[in-house]
């Protein structure tokens, strides 16, 4: 595939192509290049102009607090790189979607319109993205029950025609989809990163082959875990379905929790919660804010789907249903905050509780989880494939080398890193049971 | 923005700068060039002779770009390093020209730094780098500021049948696809005809293309058909002194490289072999010692370098004198490419192309070989599907193909776009790309080799002015004959005659170029479980350093021990010919005292009976002390160490009253040596004295 001009400007303005570094023009946010994007629309001038000749010329006039001529420039000179970074993508069978390629999900343009990501790096079936589906989401440390519950889900949307909308990570994710997979359904994986490793690895190869899977990602696909970037993709998952279960969830903690909760203010889809007796569960809580709770029993899993004030109705199904007649469990706090519809207890200006943000805020992961959790996260993405010495970690974190040490011996004394000899080098021992995620469940 | 005058003499000044002579104005099409690349960040492709000043554009442009605040130069070479007056040029400029290849990997963190610091204006890298992942995202794609200018040596590669040739370079230009508009990119070539510039430009699209004059004027051709390698040699060793200068003889093969070289030393001629991966006593690797000869030709410190392709592309030698051709090159454009280098900025230098009888199917093996077979494709593809990644070993282990093989195939794979496989650090991993082995291309190229090979048959027995027929086959509209040639003169460049003393010498030495054998030390693990053998072979169950009289199917003797192999009786003068080598100049010490050989159940009698007679004709006794236990597969069947070990293991027996004496154990072919491995290893076990391993052909494909 030979990518056009316009796909080629919008990835050197908004997509890192390697790990970034120190002192780098850093590509434009979502809100910058919406902002740049409709400066030049104004000015009936395409992005690709920009790639023509003097791009200061094609910028007289346009004055920007963070998008300086000088960014932009610097950004635009990163052609010879782009070129190296995509052959290789490519190369592996990734495409991507810049917002004007035919393609690129109507969801999310309808959904997110300037917060719809600028980029799509894919791989399989890219048909698969407007069809919409079920979203299922979920702890990357469930228990079996829920795994197994994940697993279900996927075998009935298969048999039933539906997708299986999801995130790819360990877990409810991969246990939902590839119980699709296994019988033959289709699956809408949005990963947040990794891409082109999850592209690569041996479970979903025959689903991508088979124009059974997709997989997308709206950063690099050589990207490595970023907290920012696994919480904007839990949007995307939502907004690339028809309805959503969680799982299971933890109250005010992890993406799924965070995901779920921004679900229901942005009125994107119908939410659903499995029932869930443990006492440290959110679903509970997620049913008192709005979603409803499963039935039991087989699921026709279309009457989970939008009534009119979800968003997403406007193009879901050709046919719409009725809003099912299933109660929202019996869990109802007694604040009050009962109403029936999903949406009621944020539909009126100020009613947002300061969990449940209205924009795309992030929540820090150092606010709901010790630091060496998220050490060992990163760790994770930067020693699975390759060990790396002390050094090269003490560059990396940026932190006080005693510290280092600590959280290298802890990580090593409870099995989740390998520590390698002649060189001393550290790597993530794969095939282990991982550490509890920041993602919640537990 | 200065007026175009103004940056044209500025430029001029640079050009001065670099050539360090105030009087220079540019040659026709150098501004052009310079201009499209720094003021239009255009693609151009400039097809110009060696030595027209080529590097002088892109080292002025990357002045002009750097000065702009524009990131460093990139130039993908086949070149090991920047010829010395082009490193001079750079330097005249200021430019910073930092080289990162095979040759000096201890300083590639150092220069990657540089890089990353952006100490560096111009980065020269093999399209081997290029085609690294793992180095393009360590050192290419952080490069601060970007890619200024990306220039592409020899970019007729692009097009030349990448496949074998250069694969790296099918890489290149799905790169170079990728690229968007506003990258300036310069490809250089000195060789391309009007069906490569149409293969380029329907890759690459958007291309513009300045081309200049190919011929040579101080070039005297010639062709000369010598069916026998002897009369070949012969016809070295008398005319080689003669020539002008020095300068380079080419093979088509590795082993023809050396066997050349050693001749024209025997001779009084000093010479040295130059091939990819050759090695040298005293050179940390093959591309340390490549520089080093490299440079003794530079310098004038040898008549000649007996070289295969491996020398050539981007090796520009001003006054290199002669460019003889032992065998023919595929191509005309193969040939102009090679022969083009001499006589650049000399008065006069010969090109003469021999032709000998065994060029046809060295042709022939390598257009059979140019691409691998589907099922051993498909073998690597379903090993690879089963898995998350498999490093090379692993891969070896589950299919029974030639390390060499499987390397060929991982390559021929990789470099398609989408590509089935991807390597990932030490693993290969399947892609989601489906794969269909595209016949028809192969189809095409193979047919397209054929038609070259008959144009290159025509070059030969051509009747008018040589370097007219070049030049046309170069689509270069060249109207007047050379002059200089053996047809325009009517007489022959250099005589074709040699004394009958030297032919019989060469007849001699070539029937004399026995190869060491050395045995096996470290066997594949967990491939002996009957018989045993330790991984490590210790010394006391080792082989001594053997002999093998001949190359299979090789002038000499290899054809008679083809030959004798299918009639099922090796003749007597073979046996002759291995005493003769034993006693007159192996002289293995201490002696032999008994002959053994290689059962083997296909040919129950054939070694046996050969090894009989030849202990017949040393004088001492034979004895069957080896017998075969069970019919394994053949062995040549066995690809790679861990089928060929494993294919062994409990298929020899050995008596047990072997005498504790020194013994010659026969083989007919030798592939891998580890049957002569593990055969030895039994007898000595047994009790047998030293263990001389003696065969009659090597079948070795290592070359």
């Amino acid at each position: 595939m030979d990518i056009s001009a316009q796909t080629q400007t919008v990835l050197l303005l908004t997509a890192h192509f390697s790990r970034p570094l120190k002192g780098e023009a850093r590509p434009l946010s979502t809100a910058e290049w919406g902002r740049l994007e409709a400066w030049l629309k104004g000015r009936e001038s395409p992005p690709e102009s920009l790639l023509n000749g003097n791009p200061a010329r094609s910028l007289t006039g346009w004055i920007d607090r963070t998008v300086t001529l000088e960014r932009v420039q610097c950004l635009l000179s990163r052609a010879g790189t782009l070129g190296l970074a995509m052959e290789k993508w490519q190369r592996a069978g990734l495409w991507v979607l810049a917002r004007s390629d035919v393609g690129y999900p109507d969801r999310l343009k309808k959904l997110l319109s300037l917060d719809s990501p600028p980029l799509l790096f894919g791989c399989g079936s890219r048909n698969l993205l407007n069809k919409g589906g079920i979203a299922v989401v979920g702890s990357r440390d469930a228990a079996g029950e829920d795994l197994a519950f994940a697993s279900r889900l996927g075998w009935s949307a298969a048999s039933q025609g539906l997708s299986i909308v999801s995130g790819g990570a360990r877990g409810v994710d991969e246990a939902a989809m590839l119980g699709a997979l296994e019988r033959e359904g289709t699956v809408v994986g949005v990963v947040a990163d990794g891409l082109l490793r999850a592209a690569t690895s041996a479970k979903y190869r025959q689903g991508l082959m088979g124009n059974n899977l997709v997989l997308v990602s709206s950063v690099y696909p050589e990207a490595g875990f970023d907290v920012g970037n696994a919480m904007s993709r839990n949007k995307y998952i939502y907004c690339l379905s028809d309805a959503a279960i969680v799982v299971s969830s933890t109250r005010d903690r992890g993406g799924t929790w965070t995901g779920a909760v921004e679900n229901l203010n942005r009125r994107w889809v119908p939410l659903w919660v499995k029932a869930d007796l443990n006492g440290s569960s959110g679903n509970g809580e997620l049913v008192r804010r709005g979603a409803h709770g499963l039935p039991d029993g087989e699921l026709e899993l279309r009457s989970l789907f939008a009534s009119a004030e979800f968003a997403s109705s406007a193009h879901s199904m050709p046919e719409l249903f009725d809003r099912p007649p299933i109660s929202c469990g019996t869990a109802r706090n007694s604040s009050g905050d009962a109403s029936p519809s999903p949406v009621a207890s944020d539909n009126t200006p100020g009613g947002h509780s300061h969990t449940t943000p209205s924009t795309a805020k992030v929540v820090e992961p150092a606010e709901t989880e010790g630091l060496y959790s998220l050490f060992l996260r990163r760790l994770e993405a930067l020693t699975t494939n390759d060990p790396a010495t002390a050094d090269q970690l003490l560059r990396h974190f940026d932190i006080v080398k005693a510290q280092l040490s600590h959280w290298l011996t802890r990580a090593v004394d409870e099995g989740i890193v390998m520590k390698l000899r002649k060189p001393v080098r550290y790597q993530w021992q794969t095939g282990r049971p991982r550490q509890r995620s920041i993602f919640g469940g537990d | 923005m200065p007026d175009h005058d103004t940056e044209r003499n500025h430029a001029r000044e640079l050009l001065r700068q670099a050539l360090g002579d105030n009087g220079v104005d540019f040659r026709d099409g150098q501004w052009e060039a310079i201009d499209t690349l720094v003021n239009r960040r255009r693609r151009l492709l400039l097809v110009q002779r060696t030595g027209w000043g080529k590097s002088a554009v892109y080292f002025i442009s990357t002045r002009i770009l750097r000065d702009r605040g524009l990131g460093p130069t990139l130039i993908v070479s086949p070149l090991l390093a920047l010829m010395r007056n082009q490193i001079e040029a750079a330097e005249r400029l200021g430019i910073r020209a930092l080289t990162i290849n095979s040759t000096n990997r201890d300083e590639w963190a150092d220069r990657a730094q540089d890089i990353l610091n952006d100490r560096g204006d111009a980065l020269l890298i093999s399209p081997e780098r290029l085609a690294n992942d793992e180095f393009v995202s360590q050192v290419l794609l952080p490069i601060a500021g970007g890619i200024g200018l990306l220039v592409v040596d020899e970019a007729h590669c692009i097009s030349d049948w990448g496949h074998d040739f250069r694969p790296d370079y099918r890489r290149l230009i799905n790169v170079l696809r990728q690229m968007p508009p506003n990258m300036p990119v310069l490809g250089t070539t000195a060789t391309a005809n009007n069906r490569v510039l149409e293969d380029i430009h329907s890759q690459l699209g958007d291309i513009e293309v300045q081309r200049g004059p190919l011929a040579r004027e101080t070039l005297a051709l010639q062709t000369i058909r010598l069916p026998d390698q002897a009369a070949r040699l012969a016809w070295l060793a008398e005319h080689l002194p003669q020539l002008p200068g020095t300068g380079v003889v080419y093979t088509l093969t590795r082993r023809d490289a050396e066997r050349v070289s050693k001749w024209l030393n025997q001779n009084g001629i000093p010479a040295r072999a130059y091939y990819g991966g050759v090695e040298a006593e005293g050179f940390p690797d093959s591309d340390a010692y490549r520089r080093f000869l490299e440079d003794s030709l530079l310098r004038n410190e040898i008549k000649a370098l007996v070289a295969t392709t491996a020398l050539g592309m981007g090796y520009d030698k001003p006054d290199l004198g002669f460019v003889i051709h032992y065998q023919a090159p595929g191509s005309i454009v193969a040939y102009y490419q090679q022969v083009g280098r001499a006589g650049r900025a000399i008065d006069y230098a010969v090109g003469v192309l021999l032709s000998g009888r065994e060029d046809q199917e060295i042709q022939d093996y390598f257009r059979e070989t140019g691409f691998p077979h589907e099922r051993d494709v498909s073998a690597i593809l379903e090993a690879l599907e089963q898995s998350d990644g498999l490093t090379m070993r692993q891969i070896e282990q589950s299919v029974n193909l030639h390390y060499g093989q499987i390397e060929k195939v991982l390559k021929f794979l990789s470099v398609d776009s989408p590509a089935p496989i991807l390597k990932d650090g030490p693993l290969w991993k399947r892609t989601p790309v489906a794969y269909r082995m595209d016949h028809e291309r192969i189809e095409r190229l193979t047919h397209q080799r054929i038609q070259e090979w008959r144009e290159l048959q025509e070059y030969v027995d051509c009747q008018d002015c040589l370097m007219l027929s070049l030049c046309g086959a170069l689509d270069d509209q060249q109207r007047q004959p050379c002059g200089k040639c053996s047809r325009c003169l009517g007489r022959p460049v250099v005589g074709e005659d040699f004394p009958l003393r030297l032919a019989v010498d060469a007849a001699r030495y070539l029937k004399h170029s026995e190869i060491p054998l050395e045995c096996r030390r470290q066997t594949a693990a967990g491939a002996f479980p009957e018989d045993g053998l330790p991984v490590n072979l210790p010394a006391e169950f080792r082989a001594e350093v053997g002999r093998i009289l001949s190359r299979w199917g090789d002038a000499g003797w290899g054809q008679l021990v083809a030959d004798d192999k299918h009639a099922n009786r090796f003749r007597d003068e073979l046996v002759e010919a291995v005493a003769e080598m034993i006693r007159e100049r192996w002289q293995p010490e201490p002696a032999p005292t008994w002959v053994t050989c290689v059962p083997s159940g296909d040919h129950p009698e054939l070694v046996p009976d050969f090894a009989r007679r030849l202990a017949q004709r040393l004088g001492i006794r034979f004895l069957a002390a080896v017998t075969k236990l069970r019919d394994n597969e053949p062995q040549k069947l066995q690809r790679n160490r861990y089928h060929q070990c494993r294919n062994l293991d409990g298929a020899f027996g050995v008596s047990a009253d072997v005498p504790n004496e020194p013994v010659l154990l026969v083989d007919d072919v030798v592939d891998s040596g580890w049957t002569m491995t593990v055969v030895a290893a039994l007898l000595l076990r047994a009790g047998s004295g030293p263990v001389w391993p003696v065969g009659l052909a090597s079948a070795s494909t290592g070359d």
